[in-house]
């Protein structure tokens, strides 16, 4: 009964902007079960399968870190000086936000996943990270490690190095990844990040 | 009437200047404070055109930085990417926005770490005006409160962000 009335709730909130459809990752077609313009919810969260990589204390970060706590992650590098700093900022924002309900921050956690492994580590992804929140959490490993959980959410990236040149862009996924308490790909946030609706979408989800 | 006849004059130079620097403006021109030791940042602005014709900005340089670059950033299918741009046109009487998430100045090899408060003077460049130059200030961000002039930076600091050393 509670989910239904939260469910009712979510429609009324998301009012026209509901809608039956389709993420397509892949070859991989994931139902809706809800979206509007600042949320995308699964209809099924996908359970994830293991990956390991590596925080920014040069930590095992694995599946376990993903269990017990809503997650919510965000791919790019620290060489991106406009879209990423923008993003975390904004994320910044949201943790504001969420800090400000009764909860807090406490079940939820914020991954900077860096897709740039030949110039980022984890030296450098503690100084980004904990610039922009002292919470936020900075993982990255090499190529197939990060693969090994990008793949499982659909993000895309693209690395566009040049031989013997340092000055590269990065292309990858703009949106912020949900995943929730059990390790499940829950869902996802795409731009544009606006801190309070996507604080009060968070609220209603934690309680599906 | 001498005196009267020379402060005339100043005041003629003083208006005279004023005119002839402004037919380019540089409105809201702020610079991101990047977290310590990073390579590339980012600067914002709108850049206002009060001449009769196109121009066309190429470039830009500053003392502050190795080199400068124009940038575009664009989501397209759900991916960010940026694309550097040869050139922008900012239309005759009319102006070109340089934003988040948006085109920028990608500001390359800092000779120092910028900090709030700090001031760094960028040169703008065209291929058929001359030379443009203007005061960025250094601001913490996302940019959401970029048109926010009149805050101060005690503000700032406390709805922007916290600043962790």
């Amino acid at each position: 009964m509670k989910k239904i009335l939260i469910a009712i709730a979510i429609t009324a909130l998301f009012g026209a902007g509901l809608w039956l459809g389709m993420v397509q990752q892949r070859g991989e077609q994931l139902e809706i079960l809800m979206q509007d313009q600042v949320v995308t919810v699964l209809k099924t969260p996908k359970p994830l399968s293991e990956f390991v990589l590596e925080d920014q204390d040069r930590k095992k970060f694995d599946l376990s870190q993903l269990r017990g706590k809503w997650s919510l992650v965000f791919f790019g590098y620290t060489n991106c000086p406009d879209i990423c700093p923008t993003t975390l900022a904004t994320l910044n924002q949201l943790h504001k936000e969420l800090a400000k309900n009764a909860k807090g921050t406490e079940d939820v956690q914020f991954i900077f996943v860096s897709v740039d492994p030949g110039r980022d580590n984890s030296d450098k992804l503690k100084r980004y990270v904990k610039y922009f929140n002292k919470d936020f959490i900075g993982v990255t490993g090499d190529k197939e490690e990060i693969a090994g959980l990008a793949g499982q959410l659909g993000a895309h990236y693209e690395v566009l190095e040049k031989p013997g040149e340092k000055n590269y862009g990065v292309n990858h996924t703009a949106a912020i990844f949900i995943i929730d308490k059990k390790g499940r790909y829950f869902g996802l946030m795409s731009p544009p990040l606006n801190p309070s609706a996507m604080a009060s979408r968070i609220e209603l989800i934690k309680q599906l | 009437m001498k005196v009267a006849n020379k402060l005339l004059g100043i005041i003629f130079l003083v208006s005279a200047s004023a005119v002839s620097a402004s037919d380019v403006e540089i409105e809201g021109a702020w610079v991101r404070e990047a977290p310590p030791g990073m390579q590339m940042l980012a600067g914002y602005m709108v850049v206002e055109n009060k001449t009769g014709k196109d121009l066309v900005m190429t470039g830009a340089e500053s003392s502050a930085f190795g080199s400068i670059e124009l940038h575009h950033t664009m989501i397209k299918d759900g991916m960010a990417s940026m694309v550097q741009q040869k050139s922008v046109t900012i239309p005759a009487h009319g102006k070109f926005t340089f934003e988040p998430k948006g085109y920028h100045l990608m500001l390359m090899k800092p000779v120092k770490d910028l900090h709030q408060g700090d001031k760094v003077k960028i040169t703008l460049q065209f291929s058929n005006h001359k030379n443009v130059a203007g005061s960025f200030p250094v601001r913490q961000g996302d940019g959401s409160m970029m048109h926010h002039h009149e805050m101060n930076h005690k503000e700032m600091g406390e709805h922007h962000m916290d600043h962790h050393n």
